[in-house]
């Protein structure tokens, strides 16, 4: 009993974490920052809790620890505590009360991740899936200044409700075959109408979670009017658990049907990655810019995963974990850049910041570098690694060659404004701990760039 | 002997780190920057004749001098290696970023950063040249864009980023298409691909295609052959900072280089259809340039026509199938860099006082002395007259074009003929002081550094004439 409820303390110290904030919420009118605080504490606690009990769990019939999900849940954690870290910056400077309600919704992301991750059971992923999109909508729906995000939260909340739909048919059809191993024996009995469908609504629903292509406009279009730290959460925090869920579905449920599956990567990938790339040229708000971005990648992903190569998911899971880390560094410096007490939203506005912010924006081109995947940085060498593993498929080499090429313009249009215009803004002073932040990620870069071993580590776990 | 190879290449990358931690548009700092930026370069000067050397005859045809394996990537092995090829035009880039740093010195604009991407620039140019294996020849391939970019990017106004960023895109597109090569070719073999093993990989017929494709047209497009050539000469005849030009201007003479160290003598049959049609290209850019520099009245156009039509000289000459004059290309491009780098610099401040001063540039080198004397000097040097090291290597290359194709080799001629005549009726124009012009007493004549500096390189050119490798016995 005592063993059980060890092993359920990842989950047990969050929810807990969750109970203690709520309380907090009702009864308590301290510092709002404190919520920060306890929150993070709560979520340090869950880490540790994992790492600790990394091949423990309970329910096997309905969960399954295993190095994989611990290590994606681990990275998940790190950056939940960044983005705690950083949206605590944000609340303290526009003054809003919301920061306990927004650590509680957190805390609960953080718990779906952790379930979803863990999950060896369509019944359990489902219901941790319909938890996180309730999250998901309040998020949508912090701020409550903006008229457009009321909208953007219901579409989102219509949306998701159809694609939890869809996944729930599916479920439905696999007819009491609900463990990932059962069903994707059951699968390969059944009819191919039957077989269609219940795939179907699986990738579906997965791949409106992951903003793939052409599952993906609920996310580009509103990334821009969200909240600096929502947007976050979206484009970055959020993506390791469901990119996690995606890897382990791959190596479990999906593995029988690979070869059927082969061309459904292809085309979601291929149209992924021109979707990204058009959004990204025809845009100048920066955050649509780099959710593109993220869709390119995306597209990338599918595509590596549609060669079957054996391995390569951990490989990818490895190029996805350092994408993320990079544009991380990018949200930071939009952490940093504010006019008059509020983010831009806007390229133009942006016009000759390196003249007054000089250190910062030498970050961002240092990451805008970095995406563009020049030699001899991290991203290129991991990159590189990918792309030879996949040589015998030329096609594939060319379409992201070509597409990284055609995200060129963007990352100069970027760098032009910042660098090259003359400023028209006054910038207000960054946040000392900002380039404390930006000092670390820039570090860790190059450790990375001298040392890919270090990430490189992880295939052990992963294989 | 590898310390050697290692400081060439990582103390500009220091210099600029330098350059960098100088505080913003204070004279006083700028000096120290410039100062700093010449050292390194000087050092660098320095260590090559250190290598040139340790040269003994027989390293002269063919042997490598110095070499490195760098494991620092851990992945990786990167391989440097020195040979008088590599040596020649680092040696040639070396005074050219010196002569334009010193170019630099009454630029108004956005001096430091200028100064911190070209020395980031000069050293991956360095390992560029010192590149022995195919990774570290491709990163230092495609890194080299980036600075390359701030430096044009910083050099031109608002108007004309668009051309930049058509360069870029031509650049980066050859940049990828090297990338590809390189995974075709460590999907092979997984790690020390020698460039001098590139031929001897046993390709299928498909990989063969993409692999030598890829590295034709990843060199080409670093030349400004049609069609690629609009937004190198756009980009050529914007620039009117000295050492940003001269950056450009290096970007082609290393695509030239890679065809050196790259392309396999026997061409592989799969591209070899598609030579003829280039060959072609070139000629008819080549005589479109040289006829194209009469249309332009400014002078820099001239100049930036001149060096357009030597480019694509060598670019002809690294064709042949041959490689008995590929030491003399070396020679060539080396005394070809000097020249032009100075012509370059004397130009940007013939301009710059134009502007300043608000008069045509009609005659006003009759009141600069020693700009006058270093510019008759460069030009005459530029003509390629039968007394200096330009022409007898240039004499060779012209030979063997002549011998491989009568025509072409009359072309050849005619078209570097016009592009020298182009360059005297430029000096003409310059220093003729029968024509009536406003008064340029204020006019400032270049500084006694520059002109003892060109006059140095005037010197080095003038002993290369005796003999190419003076320094080594």
């Amino acid at each position: 009993m005592i063993e059980n409820i060890l092993y359920t303390l990842t989950e047990t110290s969050l929810l807990a974490g969750i109970a203690f904030l709520f309380l907090k919420m009702f009864i308590s009118k301290s510092q709002e920052s404190s919520s920060f605080k306890i929150a993070q504490m709560f979520v340090v606690f869950s880490l540790a809790s994992a790492v600790l009990f990394y091949n423990k769990g309970i329910l096997p019939q309905y969960f399954e620890t295993s190095s994989f999900s611990t290590l994606a849940y681990g990275i998940s954690c790190i950056l939940v505590l960044v983005w705690l870290l950083l949206a605590s910056k944000w609340f303290l400077n526009t003054k809003e009360q919301s920061s306990t309600y927004f650590c509680i919704l957190a805390l609960s992301a953080l718990l779906c991740f952790s379930l979803i991750l863990k999950a060896a059971h369509f019944g359990v992923l489902l219901a941790s899936l319909s938890f996180l999109s309730v999250i998901q909508y309040c998020l949508f729906r912090l701020s409550k200044q903006n008229e457009d995000l009321y909208h953007a939260a219901r579409r989102y909340g219509l949306i998701s409700l159809i694609f939890l739909s869809l996944f729930g048919f599916s479920v439905f059809l696999l007819v009491g075959n609900l463990s990932y191993t059962q069903a994707a024996m059951y699968i390969t009995e059944i009819s191919p109408l039957f077989k269609m469908l219940i795939i179907l609504g699986i990738l579906c629903g997965i791949f409106f979670f992951l903003n793939i292509a052409p599952f993906h406009f609920w996310l580009t279009d509103t990334i821009s009017p969200l909240v600096l730290p929502v947007a976050t959460y979206f484009n970055i925090v959020s993506q390791i658990a469901l990119w996690g869920l995606f890897f382990k579905l791959q190596t479990t449920f999906f593995q029988s049907l690979n070869e059927n599956l082969q061309r459904v990567y292809f085309a979601f990938g291929v149209l992924s990655i021109i979707l990204g790339i058009v959004g990204a040229n025809a845009s100048r708000f920066l955050r649509k810019i780099f959710a593109s971005i993220s869709l390119y990648q995306a597209g990338v992903i599918l595509l590596f995963i549609s060669t079957l190569k054996e391995n390569l998911t951990s490989s990818c899971f490895i190029y996805l974990e350092l994408y993320l880390f990079v544009l991380l560094g990018v949200y930071i410096c939009f952490y940093a850049f504010k006019i008059n007490g509020e983010y831009p939203v806007n390229l133009n506005l942006l016009k000759g910041v390196s003249s007054s912010k000089p250190y910062v924006s030498a970050t961002f081109l240092f990451d805008c570098v970095t995406l563009l995947g020049l030699p001899p940085l991290t991203y290129f060498m991991m990159q590189f690694m990918l792309l030879t593993e996949i040589a015998q498929h030329p096609l594939i080499i060319y379409i992201i060659l070509f597409g990284l090429l055609s995200l060129l313009p963007v990352y100069l249009k970027i760098i032009e404004t910042i660098f090259f215009l003359k400023k028209e803004q006054n910038f207000d002073r960054v946040d000392f701990s900002f380039y404390i932040y930006l000092l670390i990620h820039t570090v860790l870069l190059i450790i990375f760039m001298f040392k890919p071993q270090i990430l490189l580590l992880q295939m052990n776990i992963l294989n | 002997m590898s310390i050697e190879l290692m400081l060439i290449i990582l103390l500009p990358l220091l210099g600029s780190l330098f350059v960098m931690s100088a505080k913003d548009n204070l004279l006083q700092t700028f000096k120290n920057a410039e100062q700093a930026a010449l050292l390194v370069i000087l050092v660098n000067i320095a260590l090559i004749f250190y290598l040139f050397l340790s040269l003994s005859p027989r390293d002269i045809q063919n042997g490598f001098v110095a070499q490195y394996s760098w494991h620092f990537i851990g992945i990786f092995d990167f391989s440097f290696g020195a040979d008088v090829l590599s040596l020649m035009f680092v040696f040639g880039c070396q005074i050219a970023m010196f002569l334009g740093v010193l170019g630099i010195r009454r630029e108004q604009q956005n001096q430091k950063q200028i100064l911190v991407y070209s020395l980031i620039y000069l050293s991956l140019l360095n390992g560029y040249f010192f590149a022995l294996d195919m990774m570290s020849f491709y990163m230092c391939f495609a890194a080299q864009l980036f600075p390359l970019y701030m430096l044009i990017g910083f050099s031109l106004t608002e108007r004309q980023h668009k051309l930049l960023v058509r360069l870029s895109l031509h650049h980066f597109l050859g940049a990828m298409l090297l990338l590809a090569s390189c995974i075709f070719i460590f999907s092979l073999k997984q790690n020390d691909v020698l460039l001098v093993t590139l031929d001897k990989l046993h390709l299928s017929y498909r990989k063969s295609i993409f692999v030598w494709g890829g590295l034709f047209l990843a060199f080409i497009l670093r030349m400004p052959v049609w069609p690629f050539h609009h937004a190198t000469t756009a980009v050529w005849g914007a620039l009117k900072n000295p050492l940003t030009f001269l950056a450009l201007h290096v970007l082609p003479l290393s695509g030239i280089y890679g065809f050196m160290r790259c392309w396999p003598l026997n061409i592989p049959f799969e591209i070899s259809v598609l030579t003829p049609l280039f060959q072609a290209l070139c000629i008819l850019t080549m005589v479109f340039a040289a006829f194209g520099s009469y249309a332009y009245i400014n002078a820099g156009n001239k100049l930036s026509n001149y060096i357009f039509v030597y480019d694509l000289l060598y670019f002809l000459a690294v064709f042949l199938p041959t490689d008995v004059i590929r030491l003399n290309i070396s020679y060539s491009v080396f005394s070809f860099l000097l020249i032009t780098s100075c012509l370059v610099v004397l130009q940007a401040h013939v301009f710059r006082e134009s502007i300043r001063l608000n008069v045509g540039i009609k005659s006003i080198l009759s009141d600069m002395p020693r700009a006058r004397i270093a510019y008759c000097l460069f030009v005459l040097a530029a003509l390629g007259l039968p007394v200096s090291a330009f022409f007898w290597n240039n004499f060779l290359i012209v030979s063997e074009i002549f011998n491989f194709h009568l025509y072409v080799g009359i072309i050849v001629v005619l078209c570097i003929t016009l592009a020298g005549v182009s360059l005297l009726q430029n000096m003409y124009v310059l220093k003729d002081e029968n024509s009536s012009c406003p008064d340029l007493s204020d006019v400032k004549d270049i500084d006694f550094t520059t002109f003892f500096v060109m006059m140095g390189v005037a010197f080095l050119l003038l002993l290369s004439l005796v003999k190419p490798l003076w320094f080594i016995i």
